[in-house]
Order: structure tokens, then C-alpha cells, then sequence
């Protein structure tokens, strides 16, 4: 019983890292038709951020810092990810398969850059002691720390997300955008704001999935964030491109099955059986579990 | 589609020619290009490193027949070299027959899951497409960095000295290897030009590219075309990989993993994915910069280069990230532009 809630509350961890990367690659798509292979590399750079925030703390993180190392990556992600916007893909608008190449290779650069600067090797990351403890919870039932702290943390963002994208009105012209784009222009709306903010907040996120996978694995390394970057692509199509509740549900499921596989079956079957879910997902329900042409939320 | 009249066309055969005749006699050259190669011409670091290019270029020009050709991008297409590579040598190894005969297997395995992968993946949509065949991609890359059915993981699988067919044995026959790489160079290229511009498949592909919805409104079964312009693709690619576990001896991970799928994507839209010869400037380019470019930098003074400098030149990776961008940017034909009067844009799916 002990092993069966570790491992399920692992998978709701995972699940909610990939849906931090799938959501802001979900809003990202339904409104522009962009996917964006920079985002794993996103994440890592993100991640190596608040690494080296927390670096030049000293040897012990209190709580402030680490929220302060949280919060420059998801800053850096937000800023990194609009300046990509703003540099690049907006010279190739409308032009959505040259958009993807071109975040091919910023992804390539930027992974092999990074590789240069913070070398080959995984960097271990110092935590708030209370962060790699346990706790007990119940007859010998043996938590870590870090769980709770990822799942409160992605509970907070999804809150955040669907409160932003329809009690705000930056939030309703996005959504409107996804439905219909070229109503939105005509109604006199500057969707090219829009863009810019979805590419900040995608961003952003990436920067809080950096944190998370920090959390989680207590460590980086330059591949952290394409290896994530993949598992957010199934959990894309399997919850419906451009679908941040599908997202949401097919996170959670993919991370579930992954780490029960893993666990139960042994080590590698959790990742080919996330894989066999997309097979039979694209054979059952090809538009994915929340698809429906160009929805969000 | 190309505007060239005729006679160019005949002058562009007879520089492909030329250029094979002459590739051919390379390993009977001595001399040297200083740092341009790792040796004389004929050494054996030239020679493997040549003949890496040349399967790497093969390989690319399997991948234009789909993103050149049929218009559909696939980043999961080194899975099937991969496949190519660690089958023909692990079999090889394992029941000790002879390496062409397990490639046979390998071959065959992998066009069956090609069908497979393809025949799935080709129900989504055109960005679906490239996501799922780059999720099967990574599944292989986890099944070797695991070490599964003896694929060694991160050290890889090295091919028995002793079941290496005798021709290809020993490093004298070096020069037999970079002969076998070029011939499959020519084979490659000769047939994908010939599909594209000779059978009835390739107009309904090039169709395809420029138009899907009108082909598909025409009768024609898009889907089907689209499956056999993958599976034909693969069953190269995986004909590219046995001759490279024959050249490097072995399977090593590198070539699993997502970069390198994605390396192939690079190597086709820098060359120019509007003509084959694109894919073939794009292969022996990338793959050159890949493997020489750290030892070219290593050539000058280390200490002469200011280190931030000395970071992004020593990443082979940074400098032709950076380069595609620009390639996306500016010359969004590639490479082969420069030398085309055709200037036409590449197509977004209509």
C-alpha cells in the first residue's frame, strides 16, 4: 500500500511537470497553429537560472530565496520565450511550418550553448531542507516532501490559468482568437498583443516546469527539458492539440500510468506504454480526449 | 518541378557525373588539405570521415523524398537508421551470421514498423504527424539508452571483428568502405530522383506537396500516397544504417537519439528542400561541421579565442543551430538557392 501511494502521488508529479510544458504549448497552438520545439530547452534554461540563483545563496536555501530562484526562471522563461516571439517568429508570421523549424533550431542552439556553459553533466540542486524530507502520513505510510509541494504548485497554475483565460479580458481575447482569429482582427483587436503575451506566459510556465522538474529530480542537466519536451507532445495529442483541460487530464493520466508502469512492470515499460496510450488514442479518438477543432479551456 | 531548360539540366547531370568519377578515385590521392581533413587524403581518419558524410548525405536525400518531394515532415525518420544500424549488428553478433544477411532482417523489420508508425501517425494532422514520429523516435532512443536486447546502451554495441565480411575487414580496407558508402550514395540518389521524377507515384507526391486538398479531390487516396512515400523512405533509411554499422563497426547511441532526427530535418531544409542535390550539400555539410568543426577550432590557438567565443564554437550544435535559423529567415530555400535562378518559396499546406 505504502509503495502504491508513493508511486501514484510520483505519477501526479510527473503528470503535472508535463502539463506545466503542454499547457503553454496548448495555448500557444490554438491560438497561432505554432508548435514550439524551444520549449523543452525553455525549461532547461529556466532551470539552470534558478540554479544559479540558488548557487549564490551559499550552502543552505531558505524558503525566500527559493521562491526568489522560482521566480527569476519563470521570469527568464517569460522573457526569453517573448524576445523568441519577437525576433523570430513573428519575421515568418503565418507561415506556421517555417515557425516550427525555425524553434527547431533555436532548440538545438540553445541545448548545445547551454551545454558549453553549464557542462555535459547533471548539477545537483540544493533544496530547502524541509523539501527532502518525508512525512508519514497515516499507518507507515512514508510521503516525501517534494510530492505535495509539486501538486499544490500545479493546482495553483491551473486555477490561475483558467481564472486568467475567463475572468480576464486579455483572457477572453485570447480564447475568442482561438476560436476565430480573423473576427477577433475585425473587430478591431490587436491580436498581435495576444501573441506576445501567450508566448510570455508559455514561457513562464516553461520557467515553473523548470522549477518543478528541479523540485522533482533535485538535479539538471542540459537534455532535461527535451526529454520532457516529448512526453508534453503525446500529452498534447492525446488530450486534444490546442486543449488546456485536455491537457490538464491527459497529464495527469500519462504521469500516472508512466511511473505506475515503471514501477510495477519494470524500469523503461512505464515509457513505452505512454507511447502504446498515444498508439491506441490516435486509433479510438484521433482528434484526441478534449479535441475539438480549436478550442481552449 | 524544376525551371531549368534542358541543357542546364544536362550540365547539371554531367557535373553529378564528373563529381561521383572523381569521388571514387579520392582514396588514391596522398596528399593533404591541411586542417580541412584529420590526415593525408587517403588516411584512414579521411576515409571513415568521408564515408560517414557520404551515408549521412544518402540518408538526408531518403528524407527529401518526404519533406522535399510529398511535402510531409517527419522528425522521427533516424529512427529507422537507428533501426538499420543496431538490428543488422546486434543480429550479427548474436547468431553470428553474416552481416549483409542480417541486414536483410533489419531491413525488412523496418519497413514493417514504418508501415506500422506511419500508418498510425499519418492519421493526425501535419504538426501531429511530426510529434508522434518523433514520439516513437524517442522510444527507441529510451529502449537503447536502457540497454534493451543488448543494445549496450550509452556505450553501444561493437560489431565482432570476426564476423565483419572479409572485404571490409581491418583498417587496410578502409578504402573498400568509403567505395561501399559512395555506391550507396549514387544508389540513393539515382532512385529517389528517379521515383521523384519518373513513375507515376512521384507526380502524385510532388501533387501532394503543392496541393493536398486538390489531389485528394481529384480521387486520389492521399493517405495511401503519403504511407508508401514513408515506408519507401524508411526502408532506406534503414538500407543507410547497415552500411554505417558497417562503417563504424558497430551501433553507438548517438544516432538513436532525438538530436540526430532532428539533425536530418537541419540537414535537408539548410541544403534546400526544393531540389535532391539540396539534401545532398545539406548531409555532407552538416555532418562535416558536426564532426570536424571542434578539431578545426582546436587547430588555431585555444588561448587566442576569448572565451566567449570559445564556448559556442566549441558546440558544433550551437553554431548550426544558429546558422538554420538564419537559413529560415533569409534564404528560406537553403543553400541550393544560391545556385538556382529558382526562387520560388517553399510551400505552407494548403
Amino acid at each position: 500500500m505504502n509503495a502504491f501511494i508513493l508511486i501514484l502521488l510520483t505519477g501526479i508529479s510527473v503528470g503535472c511537470l508535463y502539463f506545466l510544458l503542454a499547457s503553454g504549448l496548448a495555448l500557444i497552438f490554438g491560438l497561432m497553429n505554432v508548435l514550439s520545439f524551444a520549449h523543452g530547452a525553455l525549461l532547461t534554461f529556466c532551470g539552470y537560472v534558478s540554479w544559479t540563483v540558488v548557487q549564490q545563496m551559499g550552502a543552505v536555501v531558505g524558503w525566500p530565496g527559493f521562491f526568489l530562484a522560482l521566480f527569476c526562471g519563470a521570469a527568464a522563461g517569460a522573457i526569453a520565450s517573448y524576445m523568441m516571439e519577437l525576433l523570430v517568429l513573428r519575421r515568418l508570421f503565418g507561415r506556421p511550418l517555417e515557425q516550427l523549424l525555425a524553434t527547431v533550431g533555436i532548440g538545438i542552439a540553445a541545448v548545445a550553448l547551454m551545454e558549453g556553459l553549464w557542462g555535459p553533466d547533471e548539477l545537483l540542486m540544493t533544496l530547502p531542507p524541509w523539501l527532502s524530507k518525508a512525512t508519514i502520513v497515516g499507518a507507515g505510510i512514508v510521503i516525501p516532501n517534494n510530492r505535495f509541494v509539486i501538486i499544490l504548485f500545479a493546482l495553483l497554475v491551473l486555477a490561475f490559468l483558467l481564472l486568467f483565460l475567463t475572468r480576464t479580458r486579455q483572457g477572453i481575447i485570447i480564447r475568442a482568437g482561438v476560436e476565430n482569429r480573423e473576427m477577433v482582427q475585425a473587430l478591431g483587436i490587436d491580436v498581435q498583443k495576444s501573441f506576445s503575451l501567450v508566448f510570455a506566459i508559455a514561457g513562464g510556465l516553461a520557467g515553473l516546469a523548470g522549477g518543478v522538474g528541479l523540485i522533482l529530480y533535485r538535479a539538471i542537466n542540459p537534455g532535461l527539458g527535451d526529454s520532457v519536451l516529448i512526453f508534453a507532445f503525446i500529452v498534447l495529442i492525446v488530450g486534444g492539440i490546442g486543449s488546456v483541460t485536455g491537457a490538464a487530464v491527459a497529464a495527469l493520466m500519462l504521469g500516472i500510468i508512466q511511473a505506475m508502469a515503471n514501477f510495477y512492470i519494470g524500469p523503461g515499460a512505464g515509457d513505452m506504454l505512454v507511447v502504446v496510450t498515444l498508439a491506441v488514442t490516435l486509433l479510438v479518438r484521433p482528434a484526441g480526449l478534449m479535441g475539438r477543432k480549436g478550442r481552449i479551456a | 518541378m524544376t525551371h531549368a531548360s534542358s541543357s542546364a539540366r544536362r550540365v547539371g547531370y554531367s557535373i553529378l557525373f564528373v563529381l561521383a568519377m572523381a569521388a571514387a578515385l579520392v582514396p588514391m590521392v596522398s596528399g593533404s588539405l591541411g586542417p580541412v581533413l584529420p590526415g593525408s587524403v587517403n588516411s584512414i581518419g579521411s576515409m571513415t570521415l568521408l564515408s560517414m558524410m557520404m551515408v549521412h548525405a544518402a540518408l538526408a536525400i531518403t528524407l527529401y523524398l518526404l519533406v522535399g518531394v510529398s511535402g510531409v515532415l517527419t522528425f522521427g525518420h533516424g529512427l529507422y537508421f537507428a533501426l538499420g544500424v543496431y538490428i543488422s549488428v546486434i543480429v550479427t553478433n548474436t547468431f553470428e551470421i553474416n552481416y549483409f544477411a542480417s541486414g536483410a532482417i533489419a531491413v525488412v523489420a523496418s519497413a514493417i514498423i514504418s508501415t506500422f508508425v506511419n500508418g498510425l501517425a499519418l492519421k493526425a494532422g501535419i504538426v501531429g504527424y511530426s510529434m508522434i514520429t518523433l514520439a516513437f523516435a524517442e522510444i527507441m532512443a529510451l529502449a537503447v539508452g536502457r540497454g534493451f536486447l543488448n543494445s549496450g546502451g550509452d556505450t553501444g554495441v561493437t560489431l565482432d571483428d570476426d564476423l565483419i565480411p572479409n572485404a571490409f575487414r581491418g583498417l587496410a580496407n578502409t578504402p573498400r568502405l568509403f567505395w561501399l558508402s559512395l555506391a550507396l550514395l549514387v544508389v540513393i540518389y539515382a532512385s529517389v530522383w528517379f521515383l521523384e521524377r519518373r513513375t507515376k507515384f512521384g507526380h502524385v507526391w510532388i501533387s501532394i506537396r503543392e496541393n493536398e486538398l486538390r489531389t485528394e479531390m481529384l480521387g486520389y487516396n492521399v493517405y495511401g500516397y503519403k504511407l508508401v512515400a514513408s515506408v519507401i523512405a524508411s526502408t532506406m533509411a534503414s538500407i543507410c544504417g547497415v552500411i554505417y554499422g558497417l562503417v563504424v563497426a558497430g551501433a553507438q547511441p548517438e544516432v538513436a537519439k532525438v538530436l540526430f532526427c532532428l539533425g536530418l530535418v537541419v540537414m535537408v531544409i539548410l541544403g534546400g528542400r526544393n531540389v535532391i542535390w539540396g539534401a545532398l550539400i545539406g548531409g555532407l555539410l552538416h555532418t562535416y561541421l558536426n564532426l570536424r568543426l571542434p578539431a578545426l577550432i582546436g587547430a588555431h590557438e585555444q588561448s587566442s579565442l576569448p572565451r566567449i567565443l570559445e564556448i559556442p564554437l566549441s558546440e558544433p550544435d550551437f553554431f548550426i543551430g544558429i546558422c538554420f535559423v538564419l537559413v529560415i529567415l533569409f534564404l528560406p530555400n537553403g543553400i541550393a538557392s544560391l545556385f538556382t535562378r529558382n526562387r520560388r518559396l517553399p510551400l505552407e499546406p494548403g
